[in-house]
């Protein structure tokens, strides 16, 4: 590969930077930049000659008399400075455009709008729509909430990525011996952290249903699926047989099936307001792993692919979607 | 000598107990498996809400009508003999065949008349068939893999005792899906 080369990829890279492109465009970018520069590192060769031929000239020069010396040390500087100074540069863009393309793509993932709240009022406002939010007995707080839009198959979905934590506290019963050696009860209090992510959407449904991992007392009607492992997981309460029967249609009880082995401790709960909360044990949703590095072009294509589309977000929302093709027409069909 | 028959008689009621669970666990099994059959036959018999709409879209394309109409007549008439209480996988299998008839019957309507392809009602009905299909597909996922419960259930040891004396049950018959190699029907695996 030939610096041009190089140097006509990297011009091609920064004004897709400048022109804040998507992730998706910037894959596009990288595959094609691919082809032509697998690789997006400059050779260094003639330069690093160039350095290694004036450190040698100026220690010769030492060995010289004065006025020979000057006369091998000035070009000697300037021939080792300009090669110098050209591989600090190069190295330099490189590096900067590193940063601007990771900033970049950082910046897409989080255009999830950030909502400030206080955090335990927060919770309060949505533990009085959701069993969720109303777990633990010490304490919880929403930690993050983002706000964004999904286009699904079948309507636009409106949606939040909700971080939360709750505190359950329970009192041990130490026992110990003192000096004397007797037997003492020391009660402790002991503090218990759960981190949970949730996914709330809005979807055009109004009920009154909870597919959940833990058991839960007064949540309604208890209905049980003909999926012996479905109930084996989830246990399901709603306002009524008709609507859970009609709500859990068989392709959506394989679907949760599926969703449970990928996701720890799933709970789904439809509220009558029109929304619908999945949440799960604390989960990354949104992927902001992954490193671009501008030497393998083609891995960072690939890579970019992938995480652009955001899997993880997409495979919770294509539940919502699901939902809605399987059951929310079912539901107003019948309404 | 007492000890020994208190030990026998707590060994028997232990051994009656096991006995009334494993026979009540029998009974579940086959229950859900009646169940799971019942929905299958459920989503089944939705198609007859689909089968009008069928014969009102293909009415004006006659070279196709009659060939249809007798499919269609057919289907609904195989969706009438199958029992939601009594698992019959002949039937079923027979109700698939009727219904790939119907089917591909249709497609080839379509294909023989394009605007058709783009009529608001064809739309929607082809939704509800795809909707429907992966519905009846699940629900004999679901049922497939209680038979196979219920199956192993009865067979396995001590079970097949308690299934020799009391229930008397016999394994049913799984479904073989099989759209994935042939892509039109579902075979009888006997």
């Amino acid at each position: 590969m030939s610096n041009e080369a190089i140097l006509e990829s990297l011009a091609e890279i920064e004004a897709a930077i400048k022109s804040e492109s998507s992730n998706q465009d910037l894959s596009r970018i990288f595959t094609r930049v691919s082809r032509r520069t697998p690789k997006i590192r400059f050779d260094h060769t003639r330069c690093s000659m160039g350095v290694g031929g004036s450190f040698l000239l100026v220690i010769f020069a030492f060995s010289l008399p004065w006025s020979g010396a000057a006369l091998l040390l000035i070009p000697a500087v300037v021939i080792g400075g300009i090669s110098g100074s050209l591989i600090l540069s190069r190295d330099e863009r490189l590096s900067r455009i590193s940063k601007k393309l990771q900033a970049l793509y950082e910046a897409n993932l989080m255009q999830l709008e950030a909502e400030i709240f206080d955090p335990e009022d927060k919770a309060n406002e949505l533990g009085s729509n959701y069993f969720e939010f109303q777990r633990g007995d010490y304490s919880r707080e929403v930690l993050s909430l983002h706000s964004g839009l999904s286009a699904g198959d079948t309507a636009d979905i409106p949606y939040q990525v909700i971080q939360f934590h709750w505190v359950d506290m329970r009192i041990v019963t130490r026992v110990t011996t003192d000096e004397k050696g007797n037997r003492v009860e020391k009660e402790e209090e002991v503090f218990d952290h759960y981190y949970r992510t949730a996914l709330l959407a809005e979807i055009d449904i109004q009920i009154d249903a909870y597919i959940q991992s833990y058991h839960c007392e007064s949540m309604g009607v208890r209905w049980t699926t003909t999926s012996r492992r479905f109930n084996g997981i989830y246990k399901v309460h709603g306002e009524s047989e008709i609507v859970l029967a009609k709500l859990l249609k068989p392709a959506l009880v394989l679907l949760l099936e599926q969703l449970a082995a990928e996701y720890a401790d799933l709970n789904f709960e439809f509220c009558p307001d029109g929304t619908m909360l999945i949440s799960m044990r604390q989960t990354h949703l949104l992927d902001a792993s992954v490193d671009i590095y501008l030497a393998d072009a083609a891995q960072a294509a690939e890579q970019l692919m992938i995480a652009a589309s955001q899997p993880k977000i997409q495979r919770i929302l294509s539940v919502c979607d699901e939902v809605s093709r399987f059951s929310i027409n079912e539901l107003r069909r019948n309404s | 000598m007492g000890a020994l028959i208190v030990f026998l008689l707590v060994l028997a009621l232990f051994a009656a107990l096991i006995f009334v669970l494993i026979n009540n666990s029998i009974i579940s099994s086959k229950n859900n498996v009646i169940r799971s059959w019942s929905d299958v036959v459920t989503y089944q018999r939705q198609k007859t809400k689909l089968l009008p709409d069928l014969e009102r879209l293909t009415r004006d394309y006659l070279s196709f009508e009659k060939q249809l109409l007798s499919n269609i007549a057919e289907l609904r008439s195989a969706l009438t003999r199958v029992s939601p209480t009594r698992v019959d996988v002949q039937a079923l299998e027979d109700i698939e065949t009727k219904t790939q008839n119907v089917f591909s019957g249709f497609r080839a309507v379509v294909e023989a008349y394009p605007e058709l392809r783009s009529a608001d009602l064809m739309r929607d009905l082809m939704a509800e068939m795809i909707e429907l299909e992966e519905n009846i597909a699940a629900a004999i996922t679901i049922f497939n893999r209680n038979v196979s419960e219920f199956n192993t259930g009865i067979e396995i040891f001590p079970n097949s005792i308690v299934n020799d004396m009391a229930t008397h049950l016999k394994p049913y018959p799984a479904f073989r899906d099989s759209v994935a190699e042939s892509d039109i029907e579902y075979k009888f695996r006997g």
